[in-house]
């Protein structure tokens, strides 16, 4: 009753709602050619005990290989023959699941999704199969400095749970779980409770209602993330090193970050991307065309997303002495916390405007984006609501956030393995 | 490789074909045409969109009309958008400053230049490109800034293993005319060499209103069009060619890495049954994601990466397929071995799921703005507008749809045998010229 209750409310406001129901927000869009579903459940890292870190995602990579209809395909080729696609990423709370695919099979596809969630195969050989996988996804992201300096600051930043361990797990931990253990894991954490169904495209073309069941499999309830009481090691220093295969070194930054849905969000949204600017503008030779993310070699990232939410900055040494550009970019934090800007802010405001709609131009990045803000209970137009939130900051504001939250970063230096830090 | 993107195309509007969306996506979204003055338009409204796409697209050569500076089409686009003009904001500053991405191209027979901004940017953008592409003007600052900009290019397409592949091929397959010429040159010193007032020549000849293909998508509708009297009309130039090799060749050269790459002179853009098919074909083995050959190298050879595509060009198309990271004969015989098996009929479910796939992989390869502005863009330049994946004509999807085993077997039977052939090898360092 509260569910069916709840889903009617979501469809017609598209809101976020009680913290035990399903929730389900809707971006149809007539002109688009797919469709996209995310599926957000509460059973990503911080549900995993220390014992248990790569279980999470061992569980979500058997749901992938599963086999599903009359053909007894894995779920991922399965779905590819209809003509779409089925992926996952796990996150510091949940895992989310993201199917898209051609209107016209994309009802078959959902429903081999909830046959897979009926009976996921977690046998000896299926879980094996998803160690090999899971292993060569860590060894890909090993290979990338930035992916490694993030993987080492969120380790430092979650201090109550498990979500800031490797998403992906360790080769020697995921060697270790067997079928009771995922079979566990999957009981106490896929739950319908505080799921979050995200619905973009071409809506209007599929030939049902297929949203209010897609969960059926899973009982009611909501998963508890596990509670860990570890105590601070001491330590005077807040930077974090590490050795890898790469040519040149990183160095990564992190910042608290305020949470969506507060009144620092658009402030942040702002001071982010005006970061980004600068430490371009500083480090790199100027551009008459817009360089690629995998060009630029500097940057900020405000993972809004994340709880609690944080700031990344990453600065790639390929340019340059990284400590150099980093320092830049620790003045200006300085001076924006303890002086109001003057004259017109338009500029900065524009950018985190473009930056912000230009995360709105695929399906994928859209479905996410409706599931992050019902998950922080952001109600309706979403991407409107935050571009005149992005016009509304004032110089105070700016100055507020810079002060509040760009104070003492921890930073990870991840160094070519020849290379001495000293 | 933009070019990828747009090799594989997509289909929007599927209206003439099976698919349930045909129907849900009327064709009032698309309105194309020629504009006031000269120069043809595309325009793809999307009502759900925050951004807007602008591209311009001009047939130009990328070595010059007289194929004496390869990669003066680069640094001519490059220019115009970094000058001011008549004490404005330079168009690459404009977009900047509104948050936007700004994206040059230049290829062999093309050069464009998109420009993606915030919705209510779109008038004032697309202002600022025509006004400053519609009546050329290079300031001495902005043709340094170009130069720069072109050396970046130049020293990063060297490192770019598919770049550098295509380019060795592209001088294979083709003896003479603008595709024997690397589009970007992979040394600075070419790109230094080349003058200012060539490039200004260069740009008042390509960058004409009648030599223009305006695309624009997302936030954007017909009303925003220029009207007439902005710039000089000037001549359309025909699609251009470039003269085949008359027999396939085998090469060796020095690379930053050790790789192989492959070229079959295929069917020309009018072809479309026939482009599609060679696309389909392109997508189940090379795909880098999902191809069959790609998975194949990856699980044997995982230092070695395979990708290819067909490249839809006037006449004739090409298809290419590159492995980097690798030269040895196991990898010859599984990319040769696979692209030969093709000429037999594939069984039918699994062709059928092949066809699935490659249909889905097309739309979502060209759902962004961008990716829609672009694919009209090179369509239309390349001299089937109608064949766009996207257009409301449906056409892409209707060959796509047409595909059946047989067919596809007799194209790669026809088209798919004694390749061009290049073998890099990894050359020593110090021997490296950028």
């Amino acid at each position: 009753m509260i569910r069916l209750s709840a889903l009617v409310f979501a469809l017609l406001f598209g809101a976020a709602l009680p913290a035990s129901a399903l929730t389900i927000v809707r971006q149809p869009d007539p002109a688009a050619n797919l469709v996209g579903t995310e599926v957000v459940l509460r059973a990503g890292l911080d549900r995993q005990t220390p014992a248990q870190n790569g279980l999470s995602a061992l569980v979500a990579q058997a749901i992938l290989q599963t086999p599903v209809g009359s053909s007894k395909q894995p779920l991922e080729s399965a779905v590819a023959a209809l003509g779409g696609s089925v992926t996952y990423a796990i996150e510091p709370r949940s895992v989310r699941f993201y199917l898209e695919g051609v209107p016209k099979t994309f009802d078959q596809a959902l429903a081999l999704f909830r046959q897979a969630l009926g009976s996921p195969d977690f046998s000896y050989r299926s879980l094996a199969a998803a160690r090999t996988a899971l292993n060569e996804r860590s060894r890909q992201n090993d290979r990338l400095a930035l992916n490694v300096g993030i993987a080492m600051l969120n380790r430092a930043f979650y201090q109550n749970s498990d979500a800031g361990m490797p998403a992906y797990g360790l080769p020697a931990t995921l060697a270790n779980f067997d079928t009771a253990d995922a079979s566990r894991f999957f009981a106490d954490h896929y739950r319908r409770g505080e799921a979050v169904i995200s619905a973009v495209g071409n809506l209007g073309a599929l030939s049902g209602e297929p949203y209010a069941t897609l969960l059926d499999a899973l009982p009611q309830g909501a998963s508890q993330a596990v509670a860990l009481h570890e105590p601070s090691l001491p330590s005077t220093t807040r930077e974090l090193i590490a050795r890898r295969d790469i040519p040149v070194p990183w160095l990564v930054a992190q910042y608290p970050a305020p949470k969506l849905g507060t009144r620092d969000f658009a402030a942040m949204l702002v001071l982010s991307s005006f970061l980004e600017r600068t430490l371009g503008d500083v480090a790199q030779v100027p551009s008459v065309a817009t360089r690629s993310f995998a060009q630029r070699g500097v940057g900020a990232l405000y993972n809004f997303d994340a709880q609690p939410a944080n700031v990344i900055v990453y600065v790639d040494g390929g340019l340059g002495d990284p400590s150099r550009t980093f320092a830049t970019a620790l003045t200006i934090v300085n001076v924006l916390g303890h002086a109001k800007l003057g004259g017109d802010l338009s500029e900065m405001k524009a950018l985190a405007i473009g930056q912000f709609v230009d995360q709105t131009t695929t399906l994928e990045s859209k479905a996410w984006l409706g599931g992050v803000f019902a998950e922080a209970a952001v109600p309706g137009d979403y991407a409107g609501a935050t571009l005149k939130q992005i016009e509304s900051v004032t110089a105070a504001d700016l100055q507020h956030v810079a002060a509040k939250y760009l104070g003492a970063p921890t930073i990870a230096l991840v160094l070519p393995r020849a290379q001495r830090t000293q | 490789m933009r070019i990828a993107r747009l090799a594989f195309g997509a289909c929007i509007a599927m209206c003439a074909l099976a698919l349930p969306c045909a129907a849900q996506t009327p064709a009032s979204f698309q309105q194309s045409g020629m504009l006031t003055g000269g120069g043809r338009y595309v325009v793809r409204h999307d009502p759900a969109s925050l951004v807007a796409a602008i591209d311009l697209w001009f047939r130009a050569p990328g070595a010059g009309y007289d194929l004496q500076y390869p990669g003066i089409s680069r640094l001519a686009v490059t220019a115009i958008a970094a000058s001011s003009v008549e004490h404005g904001t330079p168009v690459s500053e404009l977009v900047r400053r509104y948050g936007g991405t700004l994206t040059i191209e230049a290829y062999p027979d093309i050069v464009m230049i998109g420009a993606s901004v915030p919705a209510n940017r779109a008038a004032s953008v697309l202002r600022a490109l025509t006004t400053a592409f519609f009546s050329p003007q290079i300031t001495t600052s902005g043709f340094k800034a170009a130069q720069r900009d072109a050396a970046v290019a130049a020293a990063e397409s060297a490192f770019e293993p598919a770049r550098v592949m295509q380019d060795a091929l592209f001088a294979e397959v083709f003896t003479a005319g603008p595709a024997h010429y690397p589009a970007t040159p992979s040394t600075v010193a070419d790109l230094t060499k080349i003058p200012q007032d060539a490039v200004s020549a260069f740009a008042t000849r390509a960058f004409s209103r009648a030599n223009a293909v305006l695309t624009l998508a997302g936030a954007v509708d017909a009303s925003m069009l220029p009207r007439a009297g902005v710039g000089a009309s000037g001549t359309a130039s025909p699609p251009i060619d470039s003269t085949v090799a008359t027999a396939p060749s085998q090469t060796t050269k020095n690379g930053s890495e050790p790789g192989l790459g492959y070229a079959w002179i295929g069917p020309p853009i009018l072809d479309a049954k026939a482009a599609t098919a060679m696309d389909f074909i392109a997508d189940y083995l090379f795909d880098p994601d999902h191809g069959t050959v790609a998975a194949a190298v990856a699980h044997d050879t995982p230092d070695a990466y395979v990708e290819g595509q067909f490249i839809t060009l006037h006449d004739p198309g090409v298809l290419l397929a590159s492995v980097s990271g690798g030269s040895s004969q196991v990898l010859e015989r599984q990319v040769l071995g696979a692209v030969a098996a093709m000429q037999q009929p594939m069984n039918a479910q699994r062709f059928e799921a092949a066809r699935a796939a490659f249909e889905y992989h097309i739309l979502r390869q060209t759902q962004r703005p961008s990716e829609r502005a672009d694919v009209f863009g090179w369509y239309t330049v390349e001299g089937n507008p109608a064949y766009a994946p996207g257009d409301a004509s449906g056409t892409y999807l209707q060959a796509a749809e047409s595909l059946d085993p047989q067919y596809v077997a007799s194209i790669a039977r026809k088209y798919l045998s004694g390749p061009f052939t290049v073998k890099l090898f990894a050359a020593p360092s110090k021997g490296r010229a950028a």
